[in-house]
């Protein structure tokens, strides 16, 4: 079975994604991310080797073990004020970002970044056209 | 290599939309965004220099090649960090990411081959010669397109 | 080149019950499977499988069977598909033929053609459970004589006894280096020989400063003609210290650790650059003569103040008993002899399968070489290459072993199917590989759980055996032929072995 260390573990659904065995199960609501990792017996240890923090580990099966489950609420956006991602997940994103760049819009959801990203082009486009005509 | 957009030139059509769900087996990469009445605009991956996307990837299936972003599907594990990581919101994730592959194996991306407005190029010269000769027009009919 | 080979496995993937979960394409670090993410599912190249089974036993749908490919050359009794594929891929590499595990050659095995003993009516059989059974053994040199001083119920041994290696199992694992399989299998085996009260050996490539404490009471550490990882606290952390001479898979031929598996630990184990290959030589430069091996078994005692066994191994080889005389005259307290079937993580294919005598010859003539010299308790035995089952190692000690190393044995209990693509560093068991994607598959806890059930299992049915033929202590075995016979071989075969034939 899997141990987890809820300190590490930043709610990115990794290990669900690559479980074989769907052993790893996740609820999704408007406010939060759980994840449960069922007390399960295959060694395959696709979860552990994957996953990006490295938070998980291979223990042998012990049937008194409660199964490990940990929750994210999820951070809103600041525009939109939507719930997106969880908040350990955009503080990696935030660390791993090149130096050079700017990091604020992390906390906008994707669908603002690309309303932004579309009215920025457009506004720089009437700009550009307005230039021409003067 | 990116794509330019013309997007005085895009006339909303989603073509590109659609053309890209095609060759992707239905998980497209564009979206044609559009602004009140004024513009439509398509969003791509730019390919950035300085991937934030490829930066926030802990297993190695983005990366820089040569100018593009690659995707390594075969190490994907769809965690998603790199959609929150796009900028531009232009990564998505299920299982797997999806992102521009610059239709990989193809002469040219199908967006750029299907757009019937000829907005899209992934040839800063073309739009560039295109926006000078237009210019160069503008001027020869007295300083009005 | 285009290759000529047939791909030597044919992957049979069941569409209907494949999830697409893409289990097998994540487990194969061969790139065997790959997704194809238009048409959402999987596909699968015959030409990079390495028979390995991973993906079949992980596959949680168990859509996916992996077979030997069915294609055929025309039927040849001469020309036999191996002969020709091996030919064939030497025709596009021009290279040596490597290989892994030992050799899979239909040798005679003899373990097979040999029935034990059992008690019937004149003597009474023994009940494990019910009554002491002594599996104990001792290795190293025992002394000519025994001197004891009674006093009253007090027995005292007055005779200065040698070091002597204690095992509560006669069975050992034998040298693995770390280099040559992983970490997590190197620490698993130790783990497991702490707990079973018998020994790992380290093999040539050092022991890793952190495992000295707590594994150095369990280890036999090897001193081979490399000299990777020596020094002084390395030889007495240790129990025993090895002399590497030969091995079975490849007498005659030195080792090569490709630099691409010299990771910075290994490295630092090894106390060579990161990066650079690892290469044993042949010969031990310093060692030419029986006299220059009794120097270097001077040495190895100087240096460990006399109070460890030294164990030298040769690979059985025609006329090795005459120098493994020799070896013990030169001061070797233990003999381990490895056989034809002897394991290794790379060997030239044609050393692997044409050199060497098989074990179970070998063991026979060593030990009864040593008892016409009279030398036999100047040395222990331990017999090494192709042990598959306790009755395997109670047939071993009843030829005139002391104790068994087992190698393939211990890599199968964790998880090994033989694939024999050791050498390539892609194993997707985790265990020989340094690629700590891979290498962390093996987990450290289950892995030496494994192996510690195996030796309990194997003890078990020693014990068993033993009872059934009346003896209760495996010390009443030892070079007891009598409780063997052979069936199905040849008048020189047996007399080899010693034994008679079954129902004489």
């Amino acid at each position: 079975m899997i141990r987890v260390d809820p300190r590490l573990c930043i709610g990115c659904l990794s290990c669900s994604n690559v479980c074989p065995s769907q052993n790893i199960l996740r609820t999704e609501t408007a406010e939060e991310r759980r994840i449960r990792w069922k007390r399960c017996r295959e060694e395959c240890d696709l979860c552990v080797e994957l996953c990006p923090t490295e938070a998980l580990t291979l223990v042998p099966i012990d049937e008194s073990a409660p199964e490990p489950e940990v929750s994210f609420p999820l951070a809103g956006c600041r525009i939109c004020g939507r719930r997106y991602a969880p908040e350990p997940m955009l503080r990696r994103v935030e660390a791993a970002l090149p130096k050079s760049q700017t990091s604020e819009w992390v906390w906008d959801c994707p669908a603002c970044r690309r309303r932004a990203e579309a009215e920025r082009t457009t506004a720089e486009t009437v700009a550009a056209r307005r230039r021409r005509r003067v | 290599m990116a794509f330019y957009v013309d997007i005085t030139r895009c006339i909303g059509c989603r073509s590109c939309e659609v053309a890209c769900e095609r060759v992707h087996g239905g998980r497209g990469h564009v979206q044609v965004h559009f602004v009140e009445d004024s513009a439509s605009v398509p969003l791509f991956c730019h390919h950035c220099e300085e991937a934030s996307c490829a930066a926030a990837c802990f297993s190695g299936a983005l990366f820089k090649e040569d100018t593009r972003t690659a995707f390594d599907v075969e190490k994907c594990t769809g965690c998603g960090l790199c959609s929150l990581a796009c900028p531009f919101g232009v990564v998505w994730t299920d299982k797997i990411a999806h992102k521009c592959d610059l239709c990989d194996g193809r002469p040219e991306p199908t967006c750029v081959a299907t757009c019937p407005a000829d907005a899209l190029s992934t040839d800063l010269d073309h739009l560039s010669r295109r926006a000078r000769s237009r210019g160069a027009r503008a001027a020869a009919q007295g300083g009005r397109r | 080149m285009r290759s000529f080979v047939f791909p030597e496995f044919e992957i049979i993937r069941d569409e209907e019950r494949c999830g697409s979960c893409r289990g097998c394409e994540r487990q194969c670090a061969l790139g065997t499977h790959a997704y194809d993410p238009v048409a959402d599912r999987l596909v699968s190249d015959d030409r990079k499988c390495a028979g390995c089974q991973r993906c079949v036993i992980f596959c949680p749908q168990k859509a996916i069977v992996v077979r030997p490919s069915p294609s055929f050359y025309r039927p040849n009794a001469s020309w036999s598909r191996e002969k020709i594929e091996d030919l064939k891929r030497q025709a596009e590499t021009g290279g040596v033929l490597l290989t892994g595990c030992g050799s899979d050659k239909p040798f005679r095995i003899y373990w097979d053609h040999i029935l034990l003993n059992a008690s019937q009516v004149t003597n009474p059989s023994i009940d494990p459970l019910r009554e002491p059974m002594e599996l104990r053994t001792f290795l190293g040199r025992k002394p000519e004589m025994l001197e004891i001083s009674r006093e009253g119920k007090e027995v005292e041994i007055k005779t200065e006894l040698y070091p002597n290696l204690t095992v509560e199992t006669p069975i050992l694992f034998s040298a693995m280096s770390f280099g040559a399989i992983s970490y997590n299998a190197f620490k698993s085996l130790a783990t497991a020989a702490c707990r079973s009260g018998t020994y790992f050996n380290t093999g040539e490539g050092g022991l890793p400063r952190e495992m000295r404490g707590e594994f150095g009471r369990c280890a036999i550490v090897q001193v081979a003609s490399g000299r990777f990882g020596i020094d002084a606290e390395y030889l007495n952390v240790a129990q025993a210290v090895e002399i590497k001479v030969g091995q079975g898979a490849k007498p005659g031929i030195g080792g090569h650790l490709p630099g691409e598996k010299v990771s910075a630990a290994v490295a630092e184990t090894r106390m060579i650059p990161q990066g650079t290959d690892a290469i044993s030589p042949a010969p031990h430069h310093d060692i030419y003569s029986i006299e220059d091996l009794s120097t270097l078994i001077t040495a190895l005692k100087e240096a460990t103040n006399y109070e460890k066994p030294i164990s030298v191994k040769i690979a059985a080889v025609h006329n090795f008993a005459a120098i493994a005389s020799g070896i013990v005259r030169a001061g070797a307290d233990i003999i381990a002899i490895d056989g034809l079937r002897g394991g290794t993580g790379a060997a030239p294919k044609a050393i692997r399968d044409n050199v060497g005598i098989p074990t179970e010859l070998a063991i026979s003539s060593l030990d009864r070489r040593l008892r016409e010299e009279g030398i036999r308790n100047r040395s222990s035995i331990i017999a090494a290459g192709g042990f598959r089952s306790s009755s395997d190692v109670i047939k071993a000690i009843a030829l005139g072993a002391d104790a068994v190393y087992i190698g393939s044995a211990a890599l199968i209990a964790m998880g090994c199917t033989l694939c024999q693509k050791c050498y390539t560093g892609n194993c997707n068991w985790g265990i020989c590989t340094q690629n700590p994607r891979l290498s962390g598959r093996l987990n450290v806890e289950i892995a030496s759980q494994r192996l510690s059930n195996l030796i309990s299992a194997w003890s078990h049915e020693i014990r068993e055996m033993l009872g059934g033929m009346g003896i209760n202590a495996l010390e009443s075995l030892r070079g007891n032929r009598d409780h063997l016979r052979g069936v199905g071989l040849y008048e020189w075969e047996l007399d080899v072995l010693g034994i008679k034939g079954a129902g004489e």
